[in-house]
């Protein structure tokens, strides 16, 4: 055994692979980087369990604060029992439904429309700087606007969303047809490309990177929109579930309401980043 | 007379060998401050199968003398003739390299040298993508890409960018070729390299007329047969020279010849006194 290491070059440790070896060193990974943060929370959640429903902390009120095991049952009846006689998959379709519906048709107008006026100039120049001036509106303040127009009916809820993605978009796309390299067009035009290849082969390509960042954003933007506007009048939503339960105090609920709203806004990042991973292989490198 | 003075020109111009004339050239460009002579009183012609190059200095008009032969603009003044036809737009008959490789991220190595005869229009004489391909892989194996074929032109090195914009330069089978500067940004060992690689993989091809434009003295020399030495503001043509060399010889032949040392040294001083203190 000494024979063996004495053999070995100086300063050479071989990789260790056995299982044996990797156990504590993963034990020890473990220990380090997640136990503390692990420790933290669970002392939190204790602290917030049972010291805080003690009423021993000055300026604090319980019962407006709800606990974690509140949250759990409240979350366990609402997936058994629905709110406000919905279930709450049909709440969360229902939000699901209206951002899709306003982000799709946004997506389906927005592109096409900025990729024509990023093209002419002239038509852009009447055009933009009014979709530039919209643009930093918050959606919030056009609600009352579009429910005096068009009341609290579906429509309101998904127009809103629409023009907050639109915008978005539209503003994108323009952006992205003009930073396409001067040089790609010039090749198109030495060896006589068709407009409509120019199009689809060279310019679309060439400003899909910057048309996807625009969609991304208007897509988290969409899904902030729609709880605000089921905020103000609706009778399915999560925005609407948040609201409702907060007006008779069911703290609980609306914890779940808010958590499940940033659950599904992380999952639809995550979908499109896998999209942009997929399709724009090239973006960054 | 005058008729037949006219008549007797066109004819000339017709027969001529020169492929590329350019006459009496003027390009005067509007600018807030009044218009501004980029170009003035500009003629020369390129033999058929030659190479010609523009030498000046920054901002003496060059690129803009060569996207007017591109046809990307066109002239104040004077005329611009193709195999005796005066020019009108940009055509595949004037292949264009740019100063820098241009190739699309989106696409493979391979792609990106296919694609002016896959979806230009009359760019090359294949019957069918499948002689596209035969002739593209060629050019990538003449310019010492066959391995990069199917990678991203973020995966490879500046000056294998460059091989792959030749390859697709010659695969669309310009019988002109234009040429900015296309090695300027590569670092001295990988420009000689591409230097080598025009001189050996063009000679290969069959007749191509080539106008290049470069500030590199040695560059010139070592690439062209004739050399047109230009000045800045206006830009005009001050010198015109042969370049008495054969290009088939040996590298280290041609730059240690007294001849060689004499005519380079020779044109850096021009140009040194052409760039203003």
């Amino acid at each position: 055994m000494e024979q063996q290491i004495n053999t070995r070059p100086q300063g050479y440790a071989p990789p260790r692979k056995s299982p044996a070896g990797l156990g504590p060193r993963l034990f020890n990974k473990v220990a380090r980087e997640f136990l503390p943060p692990v420790v933290v929370v669970v002392l939190a959640l204790l602290f917030w369990q049972f010291i805080i429903p003690l009423g021993v902390i000055p300026g604090v009120r319980a019962q407006y604060l709800g606990t974690p095991a509140g949250i759990v049952s409240a979350a366990l009846e609402l997936i058994r029992d629905g709110y406000g006689g919905y279930t709450l998959r049909q709440h969360v379709t229902a939000s699901v439904l209206r951002t899709a519906i306003g982000f799709l048709t946004a997506a389906l107008v927005g592109v096409p429309l900025g990729i024509f006026l990023g093209f002419n100039k002239r038509i852009g120049a009447f055009l933009l700087p009014i979709f530039g001036f919209l643009r930093p509106i918050p959606a919030l303040a056009f609600i009352p606007i579009v429910v005096i127009w068009f009341g609290i009916g579906e429509f309101a809820k998904i127009f809103v969303i629409f023009m907050t993605a639109f915008l978005y978009i539209l503003l994108g796309a323009v952006s992205g047809v003009r930073s396409v390299p001067h040089d790609y067009f010039r090749l198109s035009e030495n060896y006589r490309l068709p407009a409509k290849s120019v199009l689809f082969r060279v310019v679309l390509p060439a400003a899909m990177p910057e048309i996807f960042v625009s969609l991304r954003t208007a897509m988290a933007l969409s899904w902030a929109v729609v709880v605000a506007s089921e905020l103000i009048a609706a009778q399915t939503g999560l925005g609407y579930l948040i609201s409702s339960a907060s007006q008779i105090y069911a703290i609980d609920k609306v914890y779940v309401g808010v958590a499940l709203i940033g659950i599904i806004g992380v999952a639809i990042d995550a979908v499109f980043l896998l999209i942009e991973r997929r399709l724009l292989h090239w973006v960054g490198k | 007379m005058i008729a037949s003075n006219v008549s007797a020109a066109a004819a000339t111009a017709r027969t001529s060998p020169h492929m590329v004339v350019v006459r009496d050239v003027a390009k005067e460009f509007a600018t807030p401050a009044g218009v501004r002579i980029a170009l003035n009183n500009i003629s020369l012609s390129v033999e058929k199968g030659k190479t010609a190059t523009i030498l000046g200095p920054t901002g003496c008009g060059k690129t803009t003398l060569l996207n007017l032969i591109a046809g990307y603009t066109t002239p104040s003044r004077g005329e611009i003739l193709v195999d005796g036809k005066p020019i009108e737009k940009p055509a595949p008959d004037r292949g264009f390299m740019f100063q820098r490789p241009t190739l699309f991220p989106w696409l493979t190595v391979l792609q990106n040298v296919e694609f002016p005869c896959l979806f230009g229009t009359e760019v090359g004489s294949f019957g069918s993508g499948a002689q596209i391909r035969k002739a593209a892989v060629g050019y990538l194996e003449r310019v010492g890409l066959a391995d990069a074929r199917d990678l991203y032109p973020h995966q490879i090195s500046g000056g294998m960018q460059s091989r792959a914009a030749l390859a697709r330069l010659l695969l669309a089978q310009s019988p002109i070729l234009l040429m900015d500067e296309p090695f300027a940004a590569l670092d001295a060992q990988t420009r000689l390299s591409m230097q080598r690689l025009l001189t050996r993989v063009v000679g290969a091809e069959d007749k191509k007329t080539i106008v290049f434009i470069t500030h590199d003295v040695e560059e010139a020399l070592l690439i062209s047969d004739d050399i047109y030495l230009m000045s800045a503001s206006p830009g005009r043509i001050l010198r015109h020279v042969e370049v008495p060399f054969s290009r088939s010889s040996e590298y280290e032949e041609i730059v240690s010849s007294a001849e060689f040392m004499k005519l380079k040294h020779d044109l850096i001083n021009q140009l040194e006194r052409l760039i203003p203190n």
